[in-house]
């Protein structure tokens, strides 16, 4: 049984639930790429905190910095530390942390394709073992996504893209998480699923009190399912806020939503203008 | 006809040793991906670490295959930590050689503890012959293709109904993905690599009472089981055992109808032949993984 996350002032300004803590991060590959120079962020008990940014802005090495996965690619925290639980888990191995509670849906929907559905979530429990328990927790999982449970013996290599990707959040819930890292679960998919996959992140965090962390290129999904988000450019968080605030933010609509100040005609004068000017402002 | 079947089931019984044989580096390239071609040596010690047991010790059978077995984990596991885990991470190109490395260690090794003439190996199983009808089958062979089909049940079971089993079906498919759910990939090459080497020595105890303790000519053997590995696809546990039969049928037929046009040889030219025509028409072997891309 885990303790109970310290209560302090969280970005809300509240008293509430820290859950993990990434205080000042600075991660470099191979000793020689720095990715990321300085990363702070925050996730609170029970919230869906989003990452937003641009390709190359760092956000898949933040997830795989707090999941341990840096290890697999030569990367390593050389600066700043990433609290969880009252514990300090950079550089950590990611079969360590994974048995902490923390469970990384990777970029892409990467499952085991030659794996059928079942055994792809079966593996998802491998740290489980007690296997009433595990039979219990499949038959959740089932319950979540029917379709995965017509699709069980089916060879997983061969599903749907908004299968695959159930899939892949179907085996990380069978780890009881308490805390799911996402990594652009939208990307590749249809207009519909995408909606769909948005709803059912939200299912999960309301009904599993899992906390969520989402990384996302597609903002207006990420801002309408999260309350916290945070902007990445260049290794670096740029803005942070309530994500209500950041929609409104003219920032954010301007560069991710494609709404310029309303009835404003863009042509290519104008933006070539706020391309040099393209400065965060509060 | 009789001397057809005679063939058949010679081929058989050292079918089912190469199939075995084959076994050991088909796990331990599903658990990691590395081709392990030391192979052969590996046999080798086996034939003469269980010769050195039963009659420079004079152990009895059952002591000795536990004497086999622990000797077996050890290496592994000694393996497993200084040679394969400083590779992880690096070129699956570079792990390869190393299994070169240590097929240069283990030969020379052996040479250095038994240097000398070919020692007989003891007789362990019942000798004796079976009648039926013309044909002749030593029960030494038969045992033998015995124990190799009990071995396969065993493993064939092991990786599709067990967790453990299902683990290393996934480190190795994707390691990466497996150690994000908690899987120790270093337990799992361990593991792969115990079973295989147990498997090896298994294969040199019985090819040692056809061939005698001769390092040359049991790693020559050993080796056949390349062959075996590529028609029955890499990731194949099944085909590790119907490759390594099937090789052994082809030898035997080989050696039952061409040696005569030829003149001798024909046992070690033969799974060579076979294994560049399986490159060429179906690389991925009869049972292996073709890649599943979806667009």
């Amino acid at each position: 049984m885990m303790g109970l996350p310290l209560k302090r002032e969280t970005q809300r300004g509240e008293i509430g639930c820290i859950m993990l803590k990434v205080n000042n991060i600075e991660v470099i590959y191979s000793n020689v790429i720095l990715v990321l120079r300085g990363v702070s962020l925050e996730v609170d008990d029970g919230q869906i905190v989003c990452i937003l940014g641009a390709n190359g802005a760092g956000k898949s090495t933040t997830l795989k910095a707090i999941s341990g996965l840096l290890k697999t690619e030569l990367g390593e925290v050389t600066h700043g530390n990433i609290e969880y639980d009252g514990k300090q888990i950079q550089n950590g191995s990611p079969q360590d942390i994974a048995g902490m509670g923390i469970s990384q849906v990777l970029e892409g929907r990467r499952l085991y394709p030659h794996l059928t559905t079942q055994e792809n979530l079966l593996v998802g429990a491998y740290l489980n073992n007690n296997r009433a328990d595990v039979k219990k927790r499949l038959d959740h999982v089932y319950s979540y996504f029917p379709r995965l449970k017509d699709l069980r013996q089916s060879v997983s290599g061969y599903l749907s893209g908004g299968e695959q990707q159930m899939l892949v959040m179907g085996r990380s819930l069978m780890a009881r998480p308490k805390i799911m890292l996402l990594d652009e679960p939208s990307l590749g998919l249809a207009p519909l699923m995408v909606k769909e996959i948005g709803e059912i992140v939200k299912t999960i965090n309301e009904e599993e009190k899992v906390s969520i962390l989402l990384v996302e290129q597609n903002a207006k999904v990420a801002l309408s399912i999260a309350e916290h988000g945070y902007v990445m450019e260049n290794g670096r968080v740029v803005l942070d806020g309530p994500a209500d605030k950041l929609k409104d933010n003219e920032d954010i609509r301007e560069f991710y939503l494609g709404l310029g100040s309303v009835g404003q005609k863009k042509n290519y004068r104008n933006i070539k203008h706020y391309k040099r000017r393209k400065r965060w402002l509060g | 006809m009789d001397y057809l079947i005679q063939l058949l089931m010679s081929g058989l019984m050292i079918g089912g040793i190469y199939a075995l044989i084959a076994l050991g580096i088909v796990l331990i390239y599903k658990a990691s991906s590395i081709f392990n071609l030391a192979v052969g040596p590996l046999v080798a010690l086996g034939t003469f670490i269980s010769w050195w047991l039963l009659v420079a010790l004079e152990l009895p059978l059952p002591l000795a295959i536990v004497g086999l077995i622990i000797v077996a984990i050890i290496c592994s596991l000694a393996i497993e930590r200084y040679l394969m885990r400083p590779l992880i991470g690096q070129p699956i190109l570079s792990a390869v050689m190393i299994t070169i490395a240590l097929m240069v260690m283990v030969s020379g090794f052996i040479t250095l503890l038994w240097p000398g003439v070919t020692r007989k190996f003891p007789e362990i199983l019942p000798s004796g012959v079976i009648h039926l009808g013309n044909i002749v089958i030593p029960t030494e062979s038969l045992i033998g293709l015995a124990v190799c089909l009990l071995g396969f049940g065993i493993f064939i079971a092991f990786f599709q109904w067990t967790k453990m089993g299902l683990a290393m079906r996934a480190t190795a498919e994707d390691q990466q993905l497996a150690q994000s759910g908690g899987i120790k990939v270093t337990t799992m090459v361990a593991i792969a690599w115990s079973v295989a080497i147990i498997t090896s020595f298994i294969g040199g105890i019985l090819l040692g009472g056809l061939h005698g303790v001769n390092l040359g000519a049991i790693s020559a053997l050993g080796f056949k089981a390349f062959p075996a590995v590529m028609i029955g696809g890499m990731e194949s546990v099944a085909g590790a055992l119907i490759g390594g039969l099937l090789i052994g049928l082809l030898e035997s037929l080989g050696i039952g109808y061409l040696d005569t046009l030829v003149g001798g040889g024909m046992a070690d030219v033969i799974p060579f032949i076979i294994l560049l025509l399986i490159l060429i028409v179906k690389p991925y072997g009869m049972f292996g993984f073709e890649r599943i891309e979806r667009v």
